[in-house]
């Protein structure tokens, strides 16, 4: 792999027209998607800006001291509609029972055998968890009150799916363009007929995994830069993503592992973003040397993936939860939980990191996966 | 040479990748809505509501006059002393000393809106739950879901009949809520000398859903049509083909026979998805009852045309073809213009993207008034507009590109 070779791949692969046209395309679709959805919800966005604002002179933690601080300030209808929602407000996570979270899931999904075991011992683990995040009050920070449910959704499963989805689907098309280009310029006798020359997959597969790397980059800052100029939530990206405001439909409260700031989570999910940008380009890489042709890799990679989602769907749906429970170690059903990473994930996980087990797994085999499929194409007939 | 086209489309790999993907996207996105409809949109009423509507209309006929409305009503106090014997066998009402149906309703008030403070209210709450869930279970035959449409449906067919549903509508006139244009297709559909507002059909339960599992289905075909065409021409393009044909005056009619496979592929794969339609949906719920309903019926969902909900799906299904077609023409002109597959599924991608976000939007109730393209421009048939211009936009490019494929030089192909 040398920097020449390496710059020379990039220019290649951004010298495609659609490939900075796609990029644009996706931020547009983010823009849209964070605008929109501000513009549909204005009163909301007005109010969190409220909160945040007072949120410096009345404090974050609930309580009396807060509600009495409320009372203080100036009176306007958000001040009485945040006094509403404050007031009264116990730390809920102080008693919380999670073996009984646990329990109900596991009737509700009618969940049997082993499975139901295996979740049973990770909710009572959890408890630890559960009584930490009570001994530091975590369920009385304000956050952005009733705002909260329709704001945090919005950021943290809405924009980061759409963002993680965009940075796979593009990190996946660079690599299979990078692995099949020198066959598009007919060039790939003349380069591959050297040791050397065949080498030259592995600068490709640098080049466009520094082209996906750096536009997954792009549309994180982008995207939540815009989110940031438009909700304006000051103080809220330091309160923990774990408020009892934070209530998802059919998951409850949003419970994690270790707390977690506003801030942090996202940075969290869009890290552990990142690293599923790396495994689907790697597996991309290796899917384009195997098969030969760009669009047969592609077909192929896409295929398992749908099949991998409907797959375990299919096998929750038909009790047979050992196979649902190990859909759950495919990176697509790890994508597919977005907004709910690092939480006790309900019957989708089995133990504390799950997310970053599954993520270190593929990292390797992906990278294992490339190198053998490098490996091979030194061998092939070029012809 | 069609054959020979149809042949690289038809190709055994990208076929069996298409079912693949195709088997995915109908367990994710349709199977929900097909195999537990109605049950899954409007709960247990739903279900009542689609079996008594449908026993209806199988002895009725598409329209209720008002002898059999009156015969509707006369089964009801048959149906109270059922629910009756039922509310008396459960263990659980007889805890509260239920023995009627009339005494549950009464004990679901006080419970539901009478802020009940008694004692033990979360286990009366639970208990609610369990009465409520035996009436609406199989061991009663969903009674209570039963009762509910024997109580609503005759209670929307006197408010047409007596003329206040004509006051009210009226009155929403002058409040602004109808336009005087479709005001007056109200009029003329529903109490014109052939309107029909005493029509049977369930829109809420039927027609909405029939439109949106179309949607889906034509998401479907378009998904397939992009695995099968967007190679295409790509592939003959990467090959170096393309000078190849244009070497000869017949070989540059060549691409015309490409289009015409395109959109031969695409009504193929219309009339695939609207069988699969057909079979899983209508013909599996009975819903080919209804299609002699006209769409304008007494529960209060409001179309431009006069037509029957047989009429209405032929017109989804030309929807249908449409939108499939100029899919056809757009992957093929898109395909055409991409000089390697990267670059098409590029272009493909996002078009796949927007169509899904669009298509629903032009095809839940599509010709009602709750349509939402049409809500966004109050033009009426605006579905039907939709589609040609989308068709039409679709072939004129192919036109043009086509047009100058003749007189182009060799080189250039």
């Amino acid at each position: 792999m040398s920097g020449a070779l390496i710059k020379w791949e990039l220019k290649k692969l951004w010298s495609l027209p659609m490939v900075p046209i796609f990029l644009a395309l996706c931020l547009g679709l983010d823009l849209f998607a964070a605008g929109i959805t501000w513009y549909e919800q204005r009163d909301a966005a007005e109010a969190a800006a409220y909160i945040a604002d007072v949120t410096g002179q009345v404090g974050r933690r609930m309580g009396p001291e807060l509600d009495a601080a409320l009372a203080a300030l100036p009176e306007r209808p958000l001040r009485d509609a945040l006094a509403a929602s404050v007031a009264g407000k116990k730390d809920v996570y102080e008693g919380y029972d999670a073996a009984w979270t646990g329990e109900d899931l596991i009737r509700s999904f009618g969940v049997t055998g082993p499975a139901a075991d295996l979740i049973r011992a990770k909710f009572e683990k959890f408890q630890a968890s559960v009584d930490a995040l009570a001994a530091l009050d975590v369920s009385l920070d304000m956050a952005a009150a009733y705002v909260t449910s329709e704001l945090y959704p919005h950021l943290l499963m809405t924009l980061c799916r759409l963002v993680t989805g965009e940075g796979l689907l593009f990190a996946m098309l660079l690599a299979l363009y990078a692995a099949g280009s020198e066959r598009v310029s007919r060039t790939e006798q003349t380069v591959y007929a050297t040791r050397r020359g065949r080498a030259v997959q592995k600068s490709k597969w640098a080049a466009s995994l520094l082209s996906a790397l750096g536009s997954y980059m792009l549309l994180c800052l982008v995207t939540v830069g815009v989110f940031a100029c438009l909700w304006r939530l000051g103080p809220i990206w330091g309160e923990s993503v774990s408020t009892q405001f934070y209530v998802l439909p059919f998951f409850g409260y949003f419970l994690t592992w270790r707390p977690f700031t506003l801030a942090g989570y996202l940075a969290a999910e869009l890290a552990l973003g990142l690293g599923l940008v790396v495994v689907f380009h790697s597996l991309a890489a290796a899917a384009g040397l195997l098969a030969g042709d760009m669009y047969r890799g592609f077909l192929a990679l896409f295929v398992l993936m749908a099949v991998s989602v409907a797959g375990t769907s299919m096998a929750g749906n038909a009790g047979l939860w050992g196979l649902y429970l190990a859909g759950f170690f495919l990176p697509t059903m790890l994508w597919m939980d977005v907004g709910t990473w690092f939480t006790h994930g309900q019957i989708d996980t089995l133990f504390r990191d799950q997310e970053l087990v599954v993520l270190g797994l593929w990292l390797v085999l992906a990278g294992l996966l490339f190198l053998a499929a490098c490996r091979r194409f030194a061998r092939k007939d070029v012809v | 040479m069609l054959l020979q086209e149809l042949k690289k489309i038809f190709r055994p790999r990208l076929l069996l990748a298409a079912l693949a993907l195709g088997a995915a996207f109908y367990w994710l996105f349709i199977d929900f809505y097909v195999t537990l409809y109605p049950t899954n949109i409007g709960g247990t009423q739903g279900q009542a509501v689609l079996d008594v509507t449908t026993g209806w209309a199988e002895k009725y006929g598409p329209s209720l006059s008002p002898q059999e409305e009156a015969e509707i009503e006369s089964e009801l106090p048959s149906l109270i002393a059922e629910a009756d014997g039922y509310i008396a066998a459960n263990a659980t009402a007889q805890k509260y000393g239920l023995e009627t149906y009339q005494d549950f309703l009464d004990f679901q008030e006080e419970i539901l809106h009478g802020g009940d403070t008694a004692p033990r209210e979360d286990e009366r709450k639970q208990d609610l739950a369990l009465i409520l869930d035996y009436l609406q279970g199989d061991a009663t035959g969903n009674i209570e879901g039963r009762l509910n449409v024997y109580d609503m449906y005759p209670y929307w067919y006197q408010t047409f009949a007596s003329g206040w549903q004509e006051g009210r509508l009226a009155e929403q006139l002058a409040d602004s809520i109808w336009t005087q244009r479709e005001y007056d297709n109200i009029m003329s559909t529903y109490f014109g000398s052939t309107g029909s507002w005493d029509s049977l059909l369930p829109h809420q339960i039927v027609g909405y859903h029939a439109s949106d599992c179309a949607g889906r289905f034509t998401i479907l075909a378009v998904l397939w049509l992009c695995v099968l065409l967007g190679p295409v021409m790509t592939g003959d393009r990467m090959s170096r083909m393309v000078p190849m044909q244009y070497a000869s005056r017949r070989g540059r009619g060549l691409a015309r026979i490409q289009l015409g496979a395109a959109l031969l592929t695409a009504a193929v794969t219309a009339l695939v998805t609207a069988g699969l339609y057909a079979l899983l949906f209508i013909v599996r719920h009975r819903l080919y009852v209804f299609l002699p309903c006209r769409l304008a019926a007494f529960d209060h969902h409001y179309a431009w045309p006069d037509w029957t909900f047989g009429g209405w799906l032929l017109a989804v299904g030309a929807l249908h073809l449409a939108v499939c077609l100029a899919a056809g023409a757009v992957l093929w002109l898109l395909s055409r213009c991409s000089g390697n597959y990267i670059a098409m599924l590029l272009k493909v991608i996002p078009l796949f993207a927007a169509g899904t976000f669009a298509l629903p939007k032009l095809m839940d109730d599509a010709f009602y008034y709750a349509n939402p393209v049409y809500e966004l421009l109050r033009v009426p048939y605006v579905e039907a507009y939709a589609a040609a211009a989308l068709l039409g936009l679709a072939l004129g490019l192919c036109a043009w590109l086509l047009s100058g494929i003749r007189k182009r030089d060799i080189s250039d192909a």
